[in-house]
């Protein structure tokens, strides 16, 4: 381990402390209403936070939560010894790149305005230097045609399907498969010791994610499993086909491996919503036996920032829940809330 | 105003009364059965009316779950964003239909919404949940307007016969009486006026 990475594991340490516990989450949910909500988050390491009171509260809420999630990525990318914070940078700013391209591609499918499309995007970019050009662009293959000369070019070749179904499904799955692809390229800079963890979430990520995929196949004829499924790790075309085509779906779910098993439990019961919890909760548990494993090296850092991306998600959902006046067991259901 | 101003006195006018009152009482006759068809169909349409209601509410409380659990899990703007890849808008025809001379509305769903992206596993069950109810919804809506006219159209049913069976048949009947008296007076009259004439001409003879 060299010094580097000692001082970054230090300051990680002190930054995991300040994430929300879970009482202050639950007190949280709690509240009343929204502003009890934003009141009570001023004792927490958020503070004081100012925020527009309109109608779209909790969306403006959310940029914030999101602005601060991205600030903690920045902070501890900047410390990190190159190749880790390369990495690092990849792992979450392509991710949320690749969110913004998906959100671009619909706003031009839908022929939003530019204010519109810019608005939704999050302030987190890692190869687009600059988003304005893409959204300014005439329409949708005009964006995919800019992209030509990036990771990104293999969206080309899926104009075509996208013209054939006049559907933006092959364009996003293609950027997920881009992501999961360069995601995986990019390990190979890390120490051995560190590439377990990272393989390990973003093949559980892309395997739940495919069994989600093919049970929106299913009852549907003629599906291309090389077309929808590029990659695969855990969990193979023929599981998936099983997935797809099996009268019983309770019965296909039950003849995957564990950890699938558990996260896709809630499908048998119609709860589908919970397996997004079930799947956070699953990089919550990968992300702390890592940790728990090595504590002073790159699996802390990693950890950090995968529970700080599940204290966002979850302080969204808490702010549009409080909006809509929900109750607080209600909005814990989906909620992933440490449990320690 | 009395039901016999403006009548006139007449055999002609007697037989045409009795020919009117023979068409009313067979059109209220009718009407009864309208009314009584109304009646029932009225009475079953809204036992169904109940049960289809309280279905639809199940329905759009498992959608509203649905949507609320999509809302949780992936915060407002990736479902707005989401949201954008529905293709078409739900377009809908309005034709009149005519039963029992009852129009209503009937609607037939022209083009229906269609996804094209990609949607997340939680935002695609919130909208095959509420995919499934727009058709439902529809129809509980065409069905309610239906019942809807159907007891609009009986209470003015019910009127009708109420007043020509209150009003315009005992008017009818009383002015045939009426003519009827008023010519078995003027025959009797007529008689007496001929026998007086035969008795003053047998006289002079």
């Amino acid at each position: 381990m060299n010094l580097g990475t000692d001082y970054v594991v230090l300051r990680t340490h002190a930054r995991i402390a300040d994430l929300l516990n879970k009482e202050q989450m639950q007190r949280l949910a709690d509240a009343s209403d929204i502003n009890e909500f934003i009141q009570r988050l001023k004792d927490t390491p958020y503070g004081e936070i100012e925020v527009e009171r309109d109608d779209k509260i909790a969306i403006n809420l959310e940029k914030i939560f999101t602005k601060k999630f991205t600030e903690r990525i920045e902070e501890i990318v900047k410390i990190t010894p190159a190749k880790m914070g390369e990495f690092l940078h990849a792992y979450f700013d392509f991710r949320f790149e690749v969110l913004n391209l998906k959100r671009i591609l619909r706003g031009k499918f839908t022929e939003s305005s530019i204010e519109e499309i810019a608005d939704s995007l999050i302030p987190i970019s890692y190869i687009i230097r600059d988003y304005g050009a893409l959204i300014g662009s005439g329409n949708l293959e005009d964006v995919v045609k800019q992209l030509g000369n990036t990771a990104y070019r293999s969206l080309i070749d899926k104009l075509e399907l996208y013209k054939e179904y006049d559907a933006l499904w092959p364009l996003e799955l293609e950027l997920n498969y881009i992501y999961a692809r360069n995601i995986l390229r990019l390990t190979e800079s890390l120490p051995a010791k560190d590439r377990h963890i990272v393989n390990s979430l973003v093949k559980y990520e892309t395997d739940v994610e495919n069994v989600l995929i093919a049970i929106k196949r299913r009852g549907k004829s003629e599906v291309d499993l090389d077309e929808i499924f590029p990659v695969t790790y855990g969990i193979d075309k023929d599981d998936l086909k099983q997935i797809i085509e099996a009268e019983s779906l309770a019965k296909a779910i039950d003849g995957l491996d564990e950890p699938y098993k558990s996260v896709l439990e809630p499908i048998k019961t119609g709860d589908i919503a919970l397996v997004r919890a079930m799947l956070r909760k699953g990089k919550y548990d990968a992300a702390t036996k890592a940790r728990a494993g090595n504590q002073f090296g790159f699996n802390v850092i990693l950890a950090f920032l995968v529970y700080s991306e599940i204290e966002k998600d979850n302080l969204v959902g808490l702010a549009w829940g409080e909006v809509q006046g929900l109750s607080a067991e209600h909005l814990l259901k989906y909620i992933v809330i440490p449990w320690d | 105003m009395s039901a016999t101003s403006g009548v006139r006195p007449t055999k002609g006018y007697l037989m045409e009364t009795k020919r009117r009152i023979q068409t009313v009482e067979r059109g209220t006759e009718f009407l009864k059965l309208k009314r009584d068809q109304l009646a029932k169909d009225l009475t079953e349409s809204l036992d169904v009316l109940k049960g289809r209601r309280g279905l639809l509410l199940n329905n759009l409380q498992e959608a509203y779950g649905a949507l609320t659990a999509a809302y949780l899990s992936l915060g407002p703007m990736e479902v707005q964003s989401q949201t954008k890849s529905i293709k078409n808008t739900l377009d809908l025809d309005v034709l009149p239909r005519s039963v029992m001379g009852v129009v209503y509305p009937s609607i037939r769903i022209k083009e229906r919404p269609e996804i094209a992206a990609e949607l997340d596993i939680t935002l695609a069950h919130a909208a095959e949940k509420v995919y499934e109810i727009i058709e439902e919804l529809i129809r509980l809506a065409e069905f309610e307007e239906r019942v809807s006219r159907i007891a609009e159209e009986l209470g003015s049913t019910s009127r009708k016969v109420n007043a020509l069976e209150n009003m315009v048949i005992p008017d009818m009947r009383y002015i045939i009486k009426f003519i009827e008296d008023k010519l078995d007076e003027e025959s009797m009259e007529e008689l007496v006026r001929m026998k007086l004439i035969g008795g003053a001409k047998s006289s002079q003879k």
